[in-house]
Formats: C-alpha cells, structure tokens, sequence
C-alpha cells in the first residue's frame, strides 16, 4: 500500500500530511453531517407525536416529511467540502515540481507518457472516489436511522422519494 | 547524431536563439560557451523540448519524442532532482524510468565523492547536491549528456576531479555538451568548443584546428568576440579620471 502511494506521488513527497489532512475533513464531515441530520430529524420527529396521560404517543395520522425533505444537501456539506480540499492537493502536489529545484525538467523528460499526471492527479483521484463512496454509505446510515427511529405508522408511502435531492450540492450555493 | 535545425526562440518578442544549427556526432565533449543571456541554457532546453521552439531537433533522423527522449540527460545547476529524495531514492527511480541507467556507474561515482545516499538531497551541501546531478546524468544510460552550468558552487579541486572522471568513464557512443564559462579550465578535456552569441551561433571549432594553428582556445573566444583588452584601462580611466597604467 505504501509503495503504490510512493507510485502515485511526487518522489520523495511526504504523503503523511494529505492523509492526515483527509482522514480529519472526514471526521468532521461525520460529525457536522450527523448534527446536522439528528437536529433536523427530530425537529420532524417530535411533530409526530403528543403527550396523552403523561406519555408520548404518535398523533393520529402524522406522517413525517420524506427522507430528502427531513435533510438536506447541507448534511453532505462537510464532504463537499473535504473534496474540494482534496482538489486543492493537486496543485500542492504539482508546485513540489518547482520546489528547491526544478524537477519538473526531469518528470518531462522521463520516457514513460502521463507519469507527472499520474503522480499528481491519481491518488487525489482515488481520495475523492473514496470520500463520494464514504459519503454514500453515511447517507445510507442515516437513512437507516431515519427509517428505524420513525414509528412505522408515521413514514410516507414513498419514504426514499427523490431522494437524489440529498446530494444535490449546488444548492449549497444558492 | 543530434541535430539542431534552424532553431528559433523568442521570450516576449526578444529573440533567444536566430536560426540556429548545429550537429552533434556522437563520442564528442563539446564546450558551449558564450556570455550571460547568450542563449546556452535556453538552446539546451529547446534540444530536451523543455521549451517550446521554432525549427526542429532531431536525434538520428528522428524528433525528439517520448520514443527517444531516454538518449538525452540534463545535468543543470538549476538542478532536476527531486530536494526530499534520497541519493537511493533517485537511483531507485531512474532505474525504474530509464531501463539503460548504469547502476555500476552510479555507485563508482557516488563512492569517488563519497557522497551520502541515505540522506534527502536538500540536507546536502550546494557542490554535493551539483555532484549528485552530473552523476544522474552520466547513469542515466543517455548517448547524449547535457550539462548547463553544472559545477556552480563547486572548488577548484572538485572540478578537476570531475573533468578527469569524465575523461576515463565516458564510453565511445557518449557526447557530452557543457555548457560553462570557466573556459580555461575545460580547455584541455573538450574536442570541440562552441561559441553563441546574442543567440547566434558565433564560433564552432575543433580543439585540434586551435593546436594546429598554435592557438590557445581562450585567445580564440577572445577573438571571436571582439574582446578589446584595454576595456578594463579604459573604463579605470573613465571613472578614476587617472591614468589607469
């Protein structure tokens, strides 16, 4: 493993740093997704129910709102973020070329064709595949809990309706 | 043979290099010489295709490609390797990328200086890190080493030793072009001197022609380019307003 990331980078680069890099965007992206939803999920959840005889039990016929409507892409920001970021190693990886010398001259001068491409772009890449694949499965997870924290009784006919919306990142910028 | 064909260059509409030619058979050490901004180092680059350029330069008929780019080496006191690497990082490396690198010969060589292979090339000092870049060029496996300045920061002593290893390592089929202003000093291990001038090529002889017509090739740089001896009076006079001699 370590070799192939020595392959996929600058030579010589210390990979320590991205990775390191990455690993604390995903766990804040965790953390501030998981916020994110629970505060919005219970602002939903708690509709669902009233107090009768000093209990809390689900209102007759309260449905709660669909999966994509109880979040939104703002759950996935911090992934969002977290690979923009990962961009952003590209172009540190492309300046280690120009850095203490000009070894830029001799990636291009090498015979073998893409080698500074590769070294620059692939384990960024890989990264970014990585963290649209973790997002994935955190979205899952708190679909999961959408779905067993909600009485059955209370989720929509189509609970998982457009639920493409959630990952609908340029409304992020809207 | 490498050939230089009508070769042009311009930074910003200033001419670098006007129509250049030049051809370079194998087994040959050539000095370019020529002043600060005369065009070596970007003549250089234009033969790797580390810059664009008008013309063309072909190795044995064929274009500069990926195909035949492994034939070339660069050693520039810019420098081209990568600062964090160790000396075994980078032998590692060209042996992965050039299948002709000579380890036999790097190790000869790293062993002459004695220079550290287990230490990143930024710890070392300026004269180690310009050993370290002539001696991936002469492992590299190239036919044709190209050396632009590559002992800048280097002692006297360190040079001498260079130029003699030079003379005693280089196989038959080696060229070596270097560029370098210490003209007396390589004087005695180049067959061949070339001269550029305002990126024109000013003067190419052969180091046997200057001993065959008694000349030294300091006297011949001197006179291709008009080198006017009492300039130095001249000037002494102009800003001491005496007699400089």
């Amino acid at each position: 493993m370590k070799k192939l990331m020595q392959r996929l980078s600058p030579p010589g680069m210390n990979v320590k740093a991205e990775k390191a890099i990455t690993v604390i965007c995903l766990i804040l992206s965790a953390l501030w997704g998981t916020l994110y939803f629970l505060t919005n999920y219970f602002i939903e959840r708690d509709v669902l129910f009233t107090v009768r005889g000093g209990k809390l039990v689900p209102k007759q016929g309260a449905v709660i709102s669909e999966f994509a409507m109880t979040v939104d892409p703002g759950m996935l920001f911090g992934f969002y973020v977290t690979m923009l970021i990962i961009a952003g190693f590209t172009l540190f990886r492309l300046a280690y070329f120009y850095q203490g010398s000009k070894s830029i001259y001799l990636m291009r001068r090498l015979p073998q064709k893409g080698e500074t491409a590769k070294r620059v772009l692939a384990l960024p890449a890989l990264w970014i595949a990585g963290t649209a694949l973790i997002m994935l499965l955190f979205t899952g997870l708190m679909a999961a809990v959408y779905l067993l924290a909600t009485p059955k009784g209370c989720l929509p006919a189509q609970p998982f309706k457009n639920v493409w919306e959630v990952f609908a990142c340029w409304k992020l910028i809207s | 043979m490498l050939e230089i064909n009508i070769v042009k260059k311009s930074y910003i509409n200033k001419p670098a290099l006007s129509d250049v030619k030049l051809s370079f058979p194998r087994g040959e050490i050539v000095g370019l010489f020529g002043e600060n901004g005369a065009g070596k180092t970007t003549l250089m680059k234009c033969a790797l295709g580390l810059l664009p350029y008008k013309g063309n330069v072909t190795l044995d008929g064929a274009p500069i490609t990926k195909k035949n780019i492994e034939k070339l080496s660069f050693a520039t006191g810019e420098h081209s390797f990568f600062p964090e690497l160790t000396g075994a990082g980078h032998r590692d490396f060209y042996k992965e990328h050039f299948p002709a690198f000579s380890d036999k010969r790097f190790q000869g060589l790293t062993e002459f200086f004695g220079l550290p292979l287990h230490r990143p090339l930024r710890a070392l000092s300026t004269g180690q890190k310009n050993q370290f870049e002539v001696i991936f060029a002469l492992s590299q496996g190239a036919d044709y080493i190209l050396m632009d300045e590559p002992f800048t920061g280097n002692d006297v002593f360190n040079r001498e030793d260079f130029y003699k290893v030079l003379l005693g390592i280089l196989e038959p089929h080696e060229t070596v072009i270097l560029s370098t202003h210490l003209i007396e000093e390589v004087a005695d291990f180049i067959g061949r001197a070339v001269l550029i001038r305002a990126g024109r090529i000013v003067g190419d002889v052969k180091t046997t022609e200057l001993e065959d017509d008694g000349k030294k090739l300091i006297d011949y740089v001197k006179e291709t380019y008009m080198y006017q001896p009492d300039r130095v009076s001249r000037a002494l006079e102009q800003i001491t307003g005496e007699d400089a001699l």
